[in-house]
């Protein structure tokens, strides 16, 4: 009898192990969405300290936002673009350091990443009901106030200094990426060791999957609705970004306009390139490199993201062709028969 | 006879675990459903079958942004919105797992959510 019952309870205590396990195993996964720096942010975490972690998260990207937006009346960058060509303007020390970044990154690139780019963005209207091809004599007029060499910065004071009247910066293309860094750094503060920070497509994934894979991310296929991908590829702690002509465009008469402008010409950047995704470190520098890499094309682009280390890079082309920087050869897979993968150069 | 009973008992146990782990959680094996978002809050949800009546869901705000859902044959599309890019129309019919129409200028996205979960993670 008695070794019935220590049977029993040793069969019992399996099972309640096991049910443990199970519910275990599916570790507290806490999501918030919501709408900041003009695009849909969802925040993912896992663990006990998920929620409070997401709130503190959330209400750092709005800071940002209020710093950082242009959209806010009262943001450093309106003020700034409100003084171009009248003297410097002091600046919070995050917008300080975002323009920074910036600028290091237009020079990185000779121009093809712009954060000076605002003066074409609002000629162009893309994505407004104002959208319209301007004409040359409009591009050529705007043209000179576009340019990350007339930005001065005083790191001693914060100071931020358009040095052209007409000038205007647009963080756009990198404050997501800031944004999407600085949620990172709070979680990783906060113990958080999983999780999926997504400002739009701008994405810092933490560490692996919570049962210890990597994450598997999608790259979206360009001329299938959002969430369909073509390729899929396997990281771990990095950012990835995508910048797409798909994203935003407008057209007329049968040609379409995306709203990827080439800084130094001021049209639409016209590459050969639909897409290309970059992984890095940081979301704030894959942001200005994706938007750089499409600008570039796919020769000048590779070439870039080769020379950096660290830094990975996937290139669509237009003929449904895809390159891979060297140290993506072992995690990528093309999922969708219509791409191959291209030779470079 | 008592190592017997142990094995006899484990077996059970190892019995149930295994049926524990292989039988589908109840959130799982209903088909695709929509998941309609506002704002970044919870709006309401559709599930989808090829069979079912087609349906239009209309969300406006004080405003006057509007956007029109359509829900037919277990597809999703947004018919009609008052944006000004009208990438979301644009986007036309969506299908399968994982598939987003997004409207940035109202706020309003559609995600479908298919059985169990899908095989990448994240599409940026």
């Amino acid at each position: 009898m008695q070794r019935i019952k220590t049977c029993l309870c040793f069969a019992m205590a399996v099972l309640i192990g096991a049910l443990c396990l199970l519910g275990c195993s599916g570790r507290t996964e806490y999501k918030v969405s919501g709408f900041m720096l003009g695009t849909v942010v969802e925040l993912t975490a896992y663990g006990p300290q998920a929620e409070a972690a997401i709130q503190a998260g959330m209400d750092r990207i709005r800071e940002i936002e209020e710093l950082m937006s242009v959209n806010v009346t009262e943001s450093d960058i309106n003020i700034i673009n409100q003084k171009a060509g009248r003297g410097p303007v002091k600046v919070h020390e995050d917008t300080f350091n975002v323009i920074q970044r910036g600028v290091y990154y237009s020079q990185k690139t000779g121009g093809a990443f712009d954060i000076s780019i605002l003066p074409l963005v609002r000629l162009w209207g893309i994505g407004t009901d104002q959208a319209r091809v301007p004409d040359e004599q409009e591009i050529s007029r705007v043209l000179p106030a576009v340019g990350y060499e007339n930005i001065a910065l005083y790191p001693e004071s914060l100071e931020v200094e358009l040095t052209k009247e007409g000038m205007a910066l647009d963080l756009g293309g990198i404050a997501k990426g800031y944004a999407a860094d600085e949620v990172g750094r709070i979680f990783r503060q906060r113990g958080i060791k999983n999780a999926i920070i997504n400002l739009g497509g701008d994405i810092l994934l933490m560490g692996s999957r919570p049962d210890n894979t990597p994450w598997k991310v999608g790259i979206q296929n360009p001329s299938k609705p959002k969430g369909q991908y073509m390729a899929k590829v396997e990281i771990e702690n990095r950012a990835v970004v995508t910048s797409g002509d798909y994203e935003r465009y407008f057209e007329q008469d049968g040609i379409r306009y995306h709203h990827i402008l080439d800084p130094t010409k001021g049209y639409p950047a016209r590459s050969g390139v639909v897409s290309v995704s970059v992984i890095a470190g940081r979301a704030m520098d894959a942001d200005a490199l994706s938007t750089a890499l499409f600008v570039l094309g796919p020769d000048r682009g590779m070439k870039l993201i080769e020379g950096l280390e660290g830094v990975e890079a996937i290139i669509i082309k237009d003929d449904k062709s895809v390159l891979i920087s060297s140290g993506l050869k072992e995690n990528f897979e093309i999922t969708d028969k219509e791409f191959r993968l291209g030779e470079e150069g | 006879m008592k190592k017997g009973d142990l094995i006899l008992y484990s077996a059970i146990g190892l019995v149930i675990i295994i049926s524990f782990m292989a039988l589908p959680s109840p959130f799982e094996g209903q088909g695709l459903k929509a998941v309609i978002e506002v704002d970044g809050q919870y709006y309401d949800e559709i599930h989808l079958a090829p069979d079912m009546d087609s349906k239009e869901i209309t969300i406006q705000d004080e405003s006057g942004r509007y956007n029109v859902i359509e829900i037919s044959q277990g597809r999703v599309r947004m018919k009609s919105a008052n944006c000004p890019d009208q990438v979301c129309v644009n986007t036309s019919w969506i299908g399968q797992h994982g598939q987003t129409v997004v409207c940035l200028p109202n706020r309003v996205t559609v995600k479908l959510l298919g059985r169990g979960k899908g095989e990448v993670d994240i599409v940026p």
